[in-house]
């Protein structure tokens, strides 16, 4: 048993039992966790935070140990002796009581559920505020989901420029793109091994430079969309911003030779196609499609489907006829990210009203869909009342890792939930746990595309 | 008397310095004030403390937050000025004249210029008590430890406070052994390698935030630096007292100079500060004061002239030049934004008021956070109700010191269910847009239309439309949108030349039966036109510049 002195002094004894759940952040009742993963530190919520002198919580598993923690404005619980209690626990009683105005609570139990799956052990993520053009601070950073320490590697001191779209194939290290915008080092920036290099784009045939990334399992070749993109504003919505494409194509480049090949479904003048990816055996690409739209006539219509074509890798060459997986429109709705699960079964996407920026779209939810039987359902146990949009696989399929703006509608932060492939159910998702639980709300930023990574990267193997 | 020299020197520049700073650079400490977040938060603090320099920066921050009221902040701007001039000025008796030109040389090139950053001062002025430090211990004689060794420690604190840059200076001041000059680029590259791998190799080489575009070079922390090392070593050199006085009165005249170099952009500070706190009157009063014109200051004023219902009367009495000076167009700049976010928020266009202080709060050059920019997202999210998202910026504001009890307030109002009880955000709420519209940076008119034709009341949006047609000299338009019959009192000024002007233009008898005829105005533009027509270059023109039919003819 840890505990962690802090300012607050629990008077447990004199608590009131309250049978509601915690004013705190984040709660974590029925959730599903990893065995590995690092401890899930609580606050207080900022309705209350400027009321509680102390947050306290006792995390009790089923062998009868407990770890426990307090402080004034979060929790922090030892990292071993969690770790004790997760790998030889299958369920973790969470009690928190909090001291509000002079009075102690103790709160509603909350039941957490320990699965022996381990989870990949880092997180890469992109860091940025959640805003318009402009962009201040940023950049690409890697967590550990086992400690929920964070490192850089690489933030916009190097470039001066803004940076995202950073992807890896099979999970490695060994294989990493990463789009570099304005700033001093603009372009695709490729990491193979310990070598980093920037791909020649033939920007002036392409009309544009290489943007959403999806690498093959053969860590050779990428597919790229390019897309020129402008945002538009709303004047009264909560969505504030919608960013639509002018037009947009799809590309599968060899970064060995830097060549590119397409064909007629995935470039063409009456099509709009984005989000491109593989699927896991390499065979299909995966994409988003909608209608060529005169972008000065934009309208709440715009929907994109998604499709897929046969892509072989031997001879390098596309299919000629695509098949359509989602047809989102004829739902009277719009489908984008599509991410195939590593065993082939699932495709996890985001439905939402119109549309392709799904970030912004509060009505955005994850659906999945069976590949063998072809039936969709909602992934009601990852969904909220506000934004569920980008997700990524881990390699074993087990775990899946989404961004949600669910906190407070404008700031993303990445939610992890268990997945069972025998009854394709998610299990109640948890939100990423950091060191200090606090930087959610005092770094101002946004987590944008999480990425599972299985080796952790160091700041110096990203040269420019 | 001879005794009490040094103090009432002191003492004059203090004073001096306090009067400037209060009286003739608060424009600039607003700005400097409302473009940070100083925060009591180790996020914040161990951001700043990824350089070596950045105890100096916090330092230096957590002074500048007390701008806020410009009086404490002139005491404390003026404190740092004269300190640093004591600092310099001991090492040679106290000599007025370098005192006098330390404090000016700080104020010179580290307070009158909108980017030049409090962290550049206070790190001189470490330096200075550095090189005091040192002075008082080698005058005490002290063996243990050695010279070399103390100015080794020495060096490496304040590398570490001040950043390597600093310490260099402190390093060339006191040197008595070559390796002494090493400590300050070993802090610098034990930085680089364990602290913070990606900043480049010069950010951790100065620290310190000399200037607020961290990757543009400056010269005025070398022109400090060099300053402090000729003063010191100007003893050794023949003619010292020449060289003295020359650097000193070079230093005089240089801020003088630039003092009068910057007088127009402490103009334009001040109307920004002014706006910040709702100050209409003093805005207009300013403007007539002036007749130097900039677009910022045209927006405030215009901004003002709406406040204060004038802007049917006055808005040509100002010099404009169009539909700019009263909507800016869309830029990335962080000033522009400023502007932009209030004029939005008071037409209650409340996501562009939320984006520009989102835009602003991002084009900080060196990444900080923006008081005003964050206070204004919790006003327009508070106004939006999108309570969880304000409670976010609040939490932030409450973090500071300065904001803490108005963030406290709103908080209340929140938990309340109150914040209709707040006038401001009761106003500013009932003129939002009832219907959701899409709009690129480059449609405002659209917007402003819409706002009219939802809601033909809110007179504020329709004088902003009527000002904007007439400064895009579109009077067709305007006798689209212009309803004569809103104004029982008499139509205001402008609208009535314009609408004379209309109609004079389209049918000249139907003058006679409009009821509402300013005969004196109808007249001057009968004879500014029948001047323009015989001759547009005569000079008598302008003593017309009043007329709209002037801005017509002439922007």
């Amino acid at each position: 048993m840890s505990f962690i002195l802090a300012s607050c002094n629990p008077d447990l004894k004199n608590a009131v039992n309250s049978n509601d759940l915690p004013p705190v952040f984040p709660l974590v009742d029925s959730v599903v966790i990893p065995s590995n993963i690092a401890p899930i530190n609580i606050m207080p919520s900022l309705k209350i935070a400027e009321a509680c002198s102390c947050v306290h919580i006792c995390y009790t598993g089923n062998d009868g140990n407990s770890v426990v923690s307090y402080g004034k404005r979060a929790t922090d619980i030892d990292i071993d002796d969690w770790h004790k209690l997760t790998n030889n626990n299958n369920e973790i009683v969470a009690t928190v009581s909090m001291c509000i105005n002079g009075q102690w609570t103790k709160y509603k139990q909350q039941h957490i559920f320990v699965s022996q799956d381990k989870i990949e052990p880092y997180v890469v993520y992109r860091k940025i505020a959640p805003g318009y053009e402009t962009y201040g601070p940023l950049g690409i950073y890697q967590r550990s989901l086992e400690t929920g320490e964070e490192h850089v590697l690489i933030d916009r001191t190097q470039t001066n420029g803004c940076m995202n779209c950073h992807s890896f194939a099979s999970h490695k290290k060994d294989h990493m793109s990463l789009h570099l915008r304005a700033g001093s080092h603009p372009g695709t920036l490729i990491k193979e091994g310990n070598k980093c290099h920037f791909i020649n784009v033939p920007t002036e045939k392409l009309g544009g430079s290489y943007v959403y990334p999806s690498w093959h399992k053969d860590g050779r070749h990428i597919a790229f969309s390019t897309n020129n993109t402008q945002q538009i504003f709303h004047e009264l919505d909560k969505k504030r911003i919608e960013v639509i494409d002018h037009w947009s194509n799809l590309e599968i480049v060899d970064t060995q030779t830097e060549e590119y090949v397409t064909n007629d479904i995935l470039t063409n003048d009456s099509t709009f196609t984005t989000f491109p990816h593989f699927s896991p055996d390499g065979k299909w690409l995966y994409f988003c499609c909608a209608k060529a739209y005169d972008v000065r006539f934009y309208t709440k219509s715009l929907k994109y489907a998604i499709m897929r074509v046969r892509y072989d890798v031997e001879t390098n060459t596309i299919g000629n006829e695509a098949e359509v997986i989602i047809d989102a429109p004829a739902m009277g709705k719009t489908a984008t990210f599509p991410r195939i699960s590593p065993d082939g079964k699932y495709m996890v996407f985001c439905l939402a009203d119109y549309g392709q920026f799904t970030i912004w779209h509060p009505e955005s939810d994850l659906y999945i869909m069976n590949l063998e039987t072809r039936e969709i359902k909602e992934c009601k146990a990852l969904n909220s009342n506000n934004v569920e949009s980008y997700h990524s696989w881990s390699y074993d399929g087990k775990w899946l890792i989404f961004s949600s703006r669910r906190m407070d509608g404008q700031f993303t932060q990445p939610h992890i939930a268990h997945f069972d492939s025998e009854t394709g159910e998610f299990g109640k998702p948890f939100v990423m746990p950091l060191a200090r639980i606090r930087d959610y709300y005092e770094e101002y930023y946004s987590y944008n595309v999480p990425e599972f990574v299985l080796d952790e990267i160091s700041e110096r193997e990203i040269q420019l | 008397m001879k005794q009490h020299i040094t103090p009432i020197t002191y003492c004059v520049i203090d004073i001096s310095l306090f009067l400037f700073f209060a009286f003739g650079n608060w424009g600039h400490m607003n700005y400097h004030e409302q473009l940070q977040m100083f925060s009591n938060t180790w996020s914040y603090i161990a951001g700043l403390l990824k350089y070596a320099g950045g105890v100096n920066d916090i330092f230096a921050r957590w002074l500048t937050q007390w701008y806020f009221n410009h009086w404490i902040g002139s005491i404390i701007a003026s404190f740092v000025c004269t300190l640093f001039a004591f600092c310099i000025a001991k090492t040679k008796k106290h000599n007025p004249i370098i005192a006098v030109s330390s404090a000016l040389l700080l104020l010179g090139l580290q307070f009158i210029h909108k980017d030049q950053m409090m962290a550049g001062a206070t790190a001189m002025l470490f330096v200075g008590i550095f090189i005091l430090i040192e002075n008082r211990l080698t005058a005490q004689k002290l063996q243990q430890p050695s010279d070399s060794i103390r100015r080794i420690i020495l060096s490496i604190i304040l590398s570490i406070i001040a950043g390597p840059y600093a310490a260099l200076i402190f390093v060339i001041c006191t040197i008595r052994k070559w390796y002494e000059i090493i400590p300050p680029f070993l802090v610098m590259i034990v930085y680089k390698i364990f602290v913070y791998y990606q900043a480049p190799l010069i950010a951790h080489f100065m620290g310190t935030e000399y200037f607020r575009y961290v990757t543009q070079f400056v010269w005025e922390p070398f022109g400090i630096g060099g300053f402090i090392i000729l003063i010191n070593y100007s003893d050794r050199i023949k003619w010292s007292k020449f060289i003295q006085w020359g650097l000193s009165l070079i230093v005089i005249c240089y801020t003088i100079y630039n003092i009068y170099d910057k007088r127009d952009e402490e103009l334009i500070l001040k109307f920004d500060k002014l706006a910040r706190f709702h100050k209409w009157e003093q805005i207009i009063e300013l403007s007539e004061k002036h007749s130097k014109k900039y677009k910022m200051i045209v927006m405030y004023t215009n901004l003002a002239l709406v406040h204060t219902e004038r802007i049917g009367n006055e808005l040509f009495k100002h010099n404009q030049f169009g539909v700019e000076g009263l909507i800016p167009n869309y830029d990335k700049g962080v000033d522009i934004n400023l502007v932009s976010s209030e004029i939005f928020y008071h037409l209650g266009m409340i996501n562009s008021a939320e984006r520009c202080a989102f835009e602003c709060q991002e084009a900080i050059p060196d990444d900080q956070k923006s008081v005003r920019a964050i206070k204004r997202l919790a006003q327009c999210n508070i106004i939006k109700e999108d309570y969880d998202v304000a409670r976010r910026y609040l939490a932030m504001l409450k973090e500071t010191y300065t904001y803490r009890r108005w963030a406290l307030q709103a908080e209340e109002y929140i938990n309340a269910n109150q914040t209709n009880g707040v006038m401001e955000w009761a106003t500013i709420r009932a003129r939002m847009p009832k219907n959701d519209n899409f709009y690129t940076v480059q449609q405002y008119d659209k917007v402003l239309m819409m706002l009219v034709k939802e809601a033909e009341s809110f007179k504020y949006a329709y004088d902003y439309l009527l000002s904007y047609v007439l400064l895009k000299k579109d009077v067709d338009q305007f006798m689209e949108i212009f309803r004569p019959q809103r104004y029982t009192k008499g139509i205001p000024r402008y609208y009535n030349e314009a609408y004379l002007y209309y109609v004079g233009s389209k049918n000249p008898e139907a003058l006679n039966n409009i009821s509402q005829m300013d005969r004196q105005l109808l007249s001057r533009m009968q004879e500014f036109i029948k001047i323009l027509k015989a001759n547009n270059n005569d000079p008598r023109i302008d003593n017309y510049k009043d007329l709209y039919l002037w801005y017509i003819a002439n922007r």
